[in-house]
């Protein structure tokens, strides 16, 4: 129980404190932060409930008015933007990025925790993102989409970064990938 | 517990966070649901004189709050304009910056751990068993405790890395920082076991 | 419960080990080890990776041993972990990882809450046990400001607020001055609870009133506390100085 509790926790300080790290900015111009990393890092290394319940304590502090968000913002204004529909994607995509890795024979290996962070971590919260836009901003999905696509090469090389950490984590701590 | 709340205090710092949450719900409801494109506009103007009336620095810092969502906003506005929705993109952006500088004059009055303390008592009223509701506060404690913890073995890891690399150390530093969290998690968890039983 | 940090001179603790054996990752390190100690103030010494982290850890019931029984004053501190954390207080190493809570009165109130007290109840507790260790300003202080001395001795008060019978210290000095060691070693004797204390420093432990060295899985010397560390002392000097030795 215990160790559940501060794995939670601790990888919720973890996601805080990489959101202090300093952005990338690709050629596009639209900057990435490690932030969004640290949420796909929650699935693979803790696993989909663990992973999930990390991210909702992390969102649940933005919430209570802690400036933790890539940025410094925080505070419950964070949550009435057209972004909002990220922040749930976050929780969900977490879950299915464990979900994913899980159905691999090991669930770090680079390959499992690049299909987990793919799909979840980028599929799932892509399309919260875009649903959350549609509504929020009146606007079609397809429109929604539009706005969506510029973050995905991002995303695509957080999600290599990603599987690279995970499967460099297990090679120091092997008996994680059996007890998620 | 640090945040966003203003060390200023103000009259509104007063008002139980309680009242606050529900005035907030209700009052952002109430704009979105208004059906008249104008209602958001009038809102924000409420929470502007509000903020004024509890002192010009502190609308000043609810107008700071507000820089990023009015590009957001303006963004919707305009984009629901040249679709030829005028009318839309003056209530959509309006409601926003609405609810948004509304929310925010919560969180600069209300310290985290009061707002806490309220969802405690509704959550212990919707008969969540306190075995759950302790789990959250010592999980909001301890990701308090360690993420100035978790920072600064960032820095350490950067100047480990500096001392030994000329490159930047950049995002090479998650890999030993994850892993630090992860064995800092589970020697957090003997230090629990050894203080207390949770159930 | 809630009447926390009494020192109990009067019953004094018994710690039993049955036929114990525990292994860590496939390596064995103990194998049938009973020992039957009734501290007083009880000196655990031995060279690095010799197994005495883990057996203070067992003693605390912080981890269950594969196989034999271990039992303070009759209880099994592993299964009864209410029993144990209300008898058991554990200082560790390293205060950066004891220390679970971002101010000095949430730290010290957690162990009298999760024992069932109000959080007035377990404010009064920490309030009391600051006065009595000699720094009540510390009570809103953010645990991350504190030197590491500080924490040291924080680390010392959150073993406290429970009450317990036994103190169990892991290298708690390791890495202090001088000046810093000696006063949480006279806080510590005024405390008057029964001690276990695992210590590289055996000059610290020449007033135990019994001395355990163990080595290779088992207790290796076991006696007063100058015989023991002395045969310790002149084995250790008689070692090699090559890397190997490590
Ligand atoms: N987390 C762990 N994983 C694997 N093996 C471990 C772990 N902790 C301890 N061990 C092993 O258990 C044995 C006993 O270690 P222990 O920490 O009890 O030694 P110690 O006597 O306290 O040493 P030191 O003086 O260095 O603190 C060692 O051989 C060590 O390799
Ligand atoms: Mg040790």
């Amino acid at each position: 129980m215990e160790k559940h509790l501060t794995r939670i926790a601790l990888f919720a300080a973890l996601i805080a404190a990489l959101g202090l790290l300093p952005k990338l900015t690709l050629t596009s111009g639209i900057p990435i932060t490690a932030q969004s990393m640290g949420i796909m890092l929650a699935g693979t290394i803790l696993g989909a409930r663990n992973g999930a319940l990390s991210v909702l304590l992390f969102l649940f502090l933005v919430a209570l008015g802690l400036p933790l968000l890539a940025g410094g913002r925080g505070g419950l204004g964070v949550f009435f933007g057209p972004t909002l529909g990220y922040l749930i994607g976050f929780a969900i995509g977490a879950y299915v990025t464990g979900l994913v890795a899980e159905r691999f024979t090991n669930r770090m290996s680079f390959v499992a925790a690049l299909s987990g962070a793919v799909v979840g971590g980028i599929v799932v919260v892509t399309i919260c993102g875009i649903i959350g836009m549609a509504v929020m901003m009146d606007v079609s999905l397809v429109t929604a989409t539009g706005f969506a696509l510029p973050f995905i090469p991002g995303d695509l090389i957080k999600a290599g970064i990603t599987a690279a950490i995970t499967a460099a984590f297990w090679k120091a701590r092997p008996s994680l990938a059996n007890a998620a | 517990m640090i945040g966003a709340l203003s060390a200023r205090p103000t009259a509104l710092h007063r008002v139980s966070a309680g009242v606050k949450l529900v005035v907030l719900c209700v009052f952002c409801t109430g704009v979105s649901m208004a059906g008249w494109p104008g209602a958001g506009w009038v809102g924000l103007a409420c929470v502007l004189l509000g903020g004024l009336a509890l002192g010009p620095w502190f609308a000043g810092l609810i107008l700071r709050d507000l820089k990023g969502p009015a590009f957001i906003a303006a963004l919707i506005f305009g984009f629901q304009w040249v679709a030829g929705r005028f009318d839309l993109g003056v209530s959509l952006a309006g409601t926003l910056l609405a609810c948004i500088s509304a929310a925010m004059m919560l969180s600069r009055t209300t310290s985290p751990a009061e707002l806490l303390d309220v969802i405690d008592g509704w959550l212990a009223r919707l008969r969540l068993p306190r075995k759950y509701r302790q789990r959250l506060a010592l999980a909001i404690a301890l990701t308090l405790r360690f993420i100035p913890a978790i920072s600064g073995r960032a820095d350490v890891l950067r100047l480990a890395h500096l001392a030994r690399s000329p490159k930047r150390a950049g995002w090479r530093l998650v890999t030993p920082l994850a892993i630090g969290t992860l064995d800092e998690a589970d020697q957090a968890a003997d230090a629990l076991r050894a203080r207390a039983h949770i159930e | 419960m809630i009447e926390a940090a009494r020192p109990s001179e009067t019953s004094p603790v018994r710690v039993t080990l049955e036929d114990v054996s525990l292994a860590i990752d496939g390596r064995q390190v103990f194998e049938r080890l009973s020992l039957d100690l009734t501290p007083g103030h009880v000196g655990l010494i031995g060279r690095n990776g010799a197994g005495k982290s883990q057996l203070l850890r067992m003693i605390a019931g912080l981890v269950t041993p594969d196989s034999g029984q271990v039992r303070v004053d009759g209880f099994d501190p592993a299964k009864d972990r209410r029993r144990a954390t209300a008898t058991i207080g554990f200082v560790f190493q390293n205060p950066d990882h004891a220390l679970l809570f971002p101010t000095v009165i949430e730290e010290l109130s957690f162990g009298p809450k999760a024992q069932g007290a109000t959080k007035a109840q377990a404010e009064q507790v920490a309030d009391d046990l600051l006065v009595r260790f000699g720094v009540p300003a510390w009570r809103d202080r953010l645990v991350h400001s504190l030197s590491q001395g500080q924490k040291h001795l924080l680390g010392l008060m959150a073993a406290c607020t429970n009450g317990p019978k036994l103190l169990i210290l892991d290298e708690v000095f390791a890495g202090l001055d001088l000046p810093t060691s000696r006063s949480l070693r006279h806080i510590l004797n005024g405390l008057g609870m029964a001690r276990i204390e695992a210590n590289h420093d055996l000059a610290a432990l020449a007033g135990c009133d019994r001395v355990l060295r163990i080595a290779g899985g088992a207790v290796g010397d076991d006696g007063a506390a100058d015989p023991v560390i002395a045969r310790y002392m002149s084995e250790m000097e008689a070692l090699p100085l090559a890397p190997g030795a490590l």
